[in-house]
């Protein structure tokens, strides 16, 4: 996404935003369409590919809507759609008995991960619906703290501040696992793409 | 400047550092060919991340999501109010009104709460506590002067107690 998109789509979201707090409950329907392919990606990267992902990602926005009035935009509003997410996952993840791997908790990634040399052009070339499936199916790969970083940071271009408040863990910690996603991202497509031998 | 930590060679591919630090680092990399490989390495995989987009939802999943809401939470002021009330089903509130009043009942009757006509007296009988002496009323002649069978509790006997009283 690029950054003038970026600007215009705060400026609609905000202004959907106003008008559901002045009792415009139909601009809710609008937010949901900006924002459904990127709570449900979230809930995919925090519980990984599920059939229930999309129920989940519903749920999600139900608690958005209910709790849309307490928001004080003190962060943007995708920061804060994205922590109610991280707080309904959660709640998913404790009913089923296993919260370990919730990219919100303590624990650590193990060692850090070793960046490999590069033997990719600079400029990969990405544009093919082959390359991206591919690079999609490596990222689905990793663990959940992974993915939620990459997410957030690749594709959202989020802060680490903001990381940091989504997750609910300390900066330095998204710091470290920021890395060790993107290094264990990079030594999986070096073996793949070499494998593949994609351009 | 010695090599970038993993977390500043990071940092720096993020934009997540100062400018001088930035300057830094770019002379750094203009002199070390290891350090520019890492951060070729990580650009690859970060830039690869950033070319997938979102996995599309189904295509009725915002309709879907409104006709939820509408269906949930009509009755609740939504966005109002957000309280315990907003939060429970019709069925759970008629259950949390039975579960009260007999609650309510059990707490009066048990004689913890206000009880219009009190057991007054404990009337001891003669002999063991059979049902037909605990049924049958007192002859006149036992009764205390003043008490009215009425306020009456018959209760088991004990001739210990009696004496002992």
């Amino acid at each position: 996404m690029h950054c003038s998109d970026r600007k215009s789509l705060a400026a609609l979201e905000n202004d959907l935003v106003e008008r559901f707090k002045n009792g415009e409950d139909g601009s809710f329907a609008g937010l949901a369409e900006l924002y459904k392919d990127r709570i449900h990606q979230f809930v995919i990267c925090v519980l990984g590919p599920d059939r229930e992902t999309e129920d989940i990602a519903q749920e999600a926005f139900i608690q958005i809507y209910r709790s849309l009035n307490s928001f004080r935009g003190g962060s943007s509003f995708s920061t804060w759609a994205y922590a109610v997410t991280r707080n309904v996952c959660r709640r998913h993840l404790r009913d089923r008995g296993r919260e370990a791997g919730f990219p919100g908790e303590e624990e650590e990634d193990g060692a850090p991960y070793e960046v490999p040399e590069s033997g990719h052009s600079p400029e990969p070339a990405l544009e093919s619906e082959e390359t991206r499936a591919l690079v999609r199916a490596e990222i689905e790969a990793l663990s959940p703290i992974h993915r939620s970083v990459i997410f957030l940071s690749c594709w959202e271009r989020k802060s680490y501040e903001e990381m940091a408040q989504i997750l609910d863990i300390p900066v330095g910690t998204v710091r470290s696992r920021l890395h060790n996603a993107l290094a264990a991202l990079s030594r999986r497509l070096k073996t793949v793409l070499a494998e593949e031998k994609l351009p | 400047m010695t090599c970038l930590t993993d977390e500043e060679l990071t940092a720096h591919l993020l934009e997540e550092t100062t400018p001088e630090r930035k300057q830094e680092a770019q002379e750094h990399f203009h002199a070390c060919s290891a350090c520019r490989s890492r951060l070729s390495a990580l650009r690859f995989a970060a830039s690869a991340a950033a070319a997938v987009p979102p996995a599309p939802v189904s295509g009725d999943f915002t309709a879907k999501l409104m006709a939820r809401i509408r269906g949930e939470l009509t009755d609740a002021p939504v966005g109002k109010s957000v309280g315990l009330f907003t939060r429970l089903t019709a069925g759970e509130l008629v259950f949390a009104a039975c579960a009260l009043t007999l609650f309510a009942a059990v707490f009066l009757h048990s004689g913890r709460g206000q009880v219009p006509s009190a057991f007054k007296t404990l009337y001891l009988t003669d002999g063991p506590a059979t049902p037909v002496r605990l049924a049958a009323l007192p002859s006149p002649d036992r009764l205390k002067p003043g008490v009215k069978p009425g306020e009456m509790y018959y209760s088991d006997s004990c001739r210990t107690a009696k004496c002992g009283l």
